[in-house]
């Protein structure tokens, strides 16, 4: 099956007055059409980053593709211009802010604002499209009567549920949800979890679901990525990484968390302060935080290696073949 | 064991356009000298105000607070400020919390001023190093500003100026929630270290379920304004009679493939506590709710040894 | 494209190379934005040259503000007498110079006094809040409904001509708006984190106030009251315009105006309503974009 995403050794840096930023260092990844892949990383690890330079809506001064691909459906997006971009911008690929509100428009009723949309991308009329967005809104758990009211008027879940109403308006290919409960109370974040599987099975869509939630991830995706400092340090399937994680920080990732049903008298954080993007080491980037790190890992920033089919790990452990 | 804090039918209320917004509603509880007291809840459930209305940030509407047998309720000038050198807090937002145009030591050393318990200014500056080695901070720091600390040690500056004048008491509202896991877990373990060492009574709350069990060792479930459930850590998790408590300890995501759960479906979401009427709070997304819950507020009652929940069918679900 | 990624990379290598700065404070970044900023660093070159004029006038003018000379009356701006001589023939540069003290001293102490008491009114009205906050409030409405100059002028024409009063009548014009300004900054910040935690370790008001609110407060005080130097620099050339305020023979612009505002239709000899007219015009060009200037580097967000 042909990838419906390919990312490709991709380098993205924030340039400032008196700094440049290494936000994304080589990372490659790809999607299937109808899967999901989840990017879990921590602040700053580049995981937003990655979704802006897919989106071409990096800052438009300081944010800069240095190398690398972006190839979905046959097209390398990097190398689109502003105004192709925005053709595929919510037609083929849509995405989902963290804060519901920066994407919708206050002074606009929201069906208004799905309606509009609709037609920036399809020839349709004015009451068709209404009609449609009122189907899109029962679609996701909304009165379509309430087609007629303002953001403001909708609770912080009901706004979601329109953020993803609009991103589904047009059946994108690709929907990208960056960190897109994290701002919902549980119990409304397992409903808004719940609309989006259903929704993603019903219609095939791909999506790339940003977090730092592995409990999410645990529950939506198919593949994960598990960044650190710009680059992707373990990439598999759900079972690579929930059963045999390799990488020491995605180890690491799981024991800092707090457990729910097992008693421990301390947790094991990662010591050390997150690595400043800004100041990246010459070795691996998590060498300074690692418990496994070796005398090499100072001086040797490590390869990609597959250790199973599909399974990939860069770390100096994996090339030497010392993993347990 | 002694109890440090209790409070008994504590009410806070606000006035709103459209009425008394009641956040916090007869909440009874005690804290036991050394222990921790998780408080857990959605966001608007009043868990921070109760925090700050036991702190004297805001004016308790009625009922009471005691702390070390004392009837605190309402305490003004020279008595709250002596208070406050015994209750402390720590707050969610590192960024926020810290006056970005002080230094570090300035922050830290600011309550050895207001108090003037330091006599000279050796003895001033060997109070403020030995909080920072106490918090893990860096003594090369003390000049730096806040803004060049990434998040969790910018915490350790706020948990420093609490222990300042080695308070008996801390509230932590949300210390982790900002921070990044690799992070939370240091500041958890920092917590629990320094309460062992310095006998802390701790009141922990977040919204972060995992973290609370770890921590504490009594819970609270709030739910708009309410006291729903009250229990010891691990039994909640294990046993537990409301069906908000149900409902929020399945909606968790769980970092693991292995675990099939069964949902505890809840509907809608969380109203506003604006002149409530009688009958329990959660009643409108219960999915076992009868007409005698939307009639009769359930009284907190103890189902077993320690625990006690608010709910009229408890046994019956 | 690869032109440009070659281009990118060379950026990067040579920005690498810089060696990160030191570790500062809030106010070292904003003077550094502000040193970035050549729009402001004119405004405060110009106005450096003025407060040299204003500190020591003799070593500038080659004569004293009132020599009268009438044997050179009307002379044309010529080497020895660079701005001209005006009708009875005092040197106008020397007078230009000299009025640079008056006007910025004018500016300046009217600014000060409206930033006590505005200050202090706005400060009392943010921090009380309800009963003073709407006291204070709706007497500072009451005065901004008066156009200020109208303000300006009727406090001076009831106090009388001086420069003293002058000041008084700008000060008082300028509260009103003084005091909103620094009630809304401070309404800005009360409600932060660290206000609060100030509260727990048992702050007293006052510190609350000095300490923690005013100096995270201070960058659009700051930004409003230079601004508001130019301003009276105005209102006080405006005033002595018309008869009202500084009086002959003292040098200051507006008061050189009016006398020379009957020579203004007499195009030969324009220097003597030129000069003291462009020195007010770039006094206050100066200092608008020093606070604009300022503006920016308190807050870099807004330039966008």
């Amino acid at each position: 099956m042909e990838a419906l995403l390919k990312v490709e050794n991709l380098v993205v840096h924030y340039e400032t007055h008196n700094a440049v930023v290494e936000a994304v260092n080589d990372v490659s990844f790809e999607i299937m059409p109808g899967q999901t892949l989840g990017l879990v990383g921590e602040t700053g690890a580049g995981k937003t980053t990655i979704a802006l330079a897919i989106m071409s809506l990096l800052p438009k001064y300081t944010g800069h593709i240095i190398q690398g691909g972006i190839e979905f459906g046959g097209k390398d997006l990097a190398k689109l211009s502003q105004r192709e971009m925005r053709s595929i911008r919510g037609r083929d690929i849509s995405m989902i802010f963290q804060d519901p509100m920066s994407a919708l428009n206050p002074v606009m009723p929201v069906g208004e604002q799905i309606a509009e949309l609709i037609r920036l991308h399809q020839r349709v009329s004015r009451a068709e499209a209404a009609k449609r967005a009122r189907d899109i809104l029962k679609k996701v758990g909304i009165q379509p009567d309430r087609a007629g009211e303002y953001p403001h008027q909708f609770s912080g879940g009901m706004k979601q549920r329109v953020v993803i109403a609009m991103a589904l308006a047009c059946n994108p290919k690709l929907l990208i949800a960056d960190e897109p409960t994290t701002a919902l109370d549980v119990t409304i974040q397992a409903q808004v979890l719940e609309l989006i599987r259903e929704l993603k099975d019903e219609s095939g869509t791909s999506m790339l679901l940003i977090t730092h939630d592995l409990g999410v991830v645990a529950e939506t995706c198919d593949t994960v990525a598990v960044i650190y400092a710009g680059e992707i340090v373990e990439l598999g399937t759900l079972e690579d990484i929930f059963d045999h994680a390799a990488h020491p920080y995605t180890q690491c990732l799981f024991a800092t968390i707090p457990s729910l049903d097992k008693d421990v008298e301390r947790l094991q954080p990662i010591t050390g302060p997150a690595v400043n993007a800004a100041d990246l080491p010459e070795g691996c980037s998590f060498c300074e935080r690692c418990p496994k790190a070796l005398e090499l890992c100072r001086t040797h920033d490590p390869h990609r290696v597959e250790v199973s089919s599909g399974h990939i790990v860069k770390c100096v452990l994996a090339e030497q073949g010392l993993l347990d | 064991m002694s109890v440090i804090l209790e409070t008994k039918n504590l009410r806070k209320y606000f006035k709103t356009p459209h009425g008394y917004l009641h956040a916090v509603e007869d909440v009874s509880l005690q804290i036991n000298r050394g222990e921790t007291m998780g408080i857990v809840g959605e966001s608007g459930c009043g868990k921070s105000t109760l925090g700050r209305t036991i702190l004297h940030l805001l004016e308790p509407t009625g009922g009471e607070i005691w702390f070390d047998g004392e009837n605190i309720t309402g305490v003004r000038g020279k008595q709250l400020k002596e208070l406050r050198r015994h209750m402390q807090i720590i707050f969610q937002d590192p960024f926020s919390s810290l006056n970005p145009r002080m230094t570090v030591g300035e922050i830290i050393g600011e309550p050895l001023k207001i108090y003037r318990v330091t006599k000279s200014k050796e003895e001033y500056h060997r109070r403020i190093t030995e909080l920072m080695d106490l918090v893990g901070l860096a003594q090369r720091n003390i000049n730096s500003y806040p803004h060049e600390f990434d998040g969790g040690r910018r915490q350790r500056i706020g948990i420093a100026r609490a222990l300042c004048l080695n308070p008996s008491f801390i509230v932590c509202d949300e210390p982790v929630s900002a921070l990044d896991v690799s992070i939370q877990a240091q500041i958890l373990n920092l917590l629990q270290e320094l309460q062992e060492e310095l006998g802390l009574t701790l009141m922990f709350i977040t919204h972060d379920l995992s973290v609370v069990r770890h921590i504490s060792q009594h819970i609270c479930v709030m739910y708009l304004g309410q006291l729903v459930e009250k229990a010891p850590a691990k039994e909640l998790f294990v046993k537990n009679y409301h069906p908000y408590t149900r409902a929020l300890l399945s909606a968790i995501p769980i970092p693991s493939i292995h675990v099939e759960r069964e949902r505890v479906p809840i509907k809608g979401e969380l109203s506003s506590p604006i002149n409530p009427k009688p009958g329990c709070r959660f009643a409108s997304r219960c999915p076992y709710a009868k007409d005698v819950c939307r009639e009769a507020t359930p009284e907190l009652r103890e189902i077993s040894p320690e625990h006690f929940t608010a709910c009229h069918f408890a046994l019956e679900l | 494209m690869s032109k440009m990624h070659t281009e990118a990379m060379d950026r990067l290598s040579r920005k690498k190379k810089r060696k990160k700065k030191e570790a500062v404070g809030v106010w070292s970044e904003v003077l550094y934005r502000l040193s970035r900023n050549r729009a402001a660093i004119f405004g405060l070159i110009v106005m450096f040259i003025l407060v040299l004029f204003a500190l020591f006038p003799q070593a500038f003018a080659s004569e004293g503000y009132d020599n009268q000379d009438y044997t050179r009356i009307f002379v044309s701006p010529c080497l020895e007498h660079p701005f001209g001589t005006d009708n009875v023939g005092r040197d106008i540069f020397s007078r230009v110079v000299y009025g640079a003290r008056i006007s910025l001293a004018v500016g300046l102490m009217a600014m000060l006094g409206s930033l006590v008491v505005g200050g202090t009114l706005g400060a009392l009205a943010a921090v009380n809040g309800n009963v003073s906050d709407n006291i204070i409030m709706r007497i500072c409405d009451v005065f901004m409904s008066i156009p200020s100059t109208l303000l300006a002028i009727s406090i001076c024409a009831a106090l009388g001509n001086g420069m003293t009063n002058l000041i008084i009548a700008i000060t008082i014009s300028l509260i009103p708006s003084f005091s909103r300004t620094v009630r809304a900054s401070i309404l800005t910040v009360k409600d932060q984190e660290y206000i609060e935690a100030a509260r727990a370790i048992g702050a007293s008001k006052i510190r609350l106030v000095f300490r923690h609110m005013i100096p995270n407060a201070m960058g659009p005080i700051i930004v409003r009251a230079t601004l508001d130097v130019a301003g009276s620099i105005t209102a006080a050339a405006a005033l002595s315009f018309i008869g009202l305020g500084v009086t002959p023979p003292t040098p200051e612009w507006g008061c050189m105006l009016n006398q020379a505002k009957q020579y203004i239709t007499s195009f030969d000899k324009w220097y003597i309503v030129a000069f003291p007219g462009i020195m007010i015009m770039l006094t206050v060009f100066a200092l608008n974009l020093f606070g604009d200037g300022l503006r920016d580097a308190f807050d870099p967000r807004s330039k966008n």
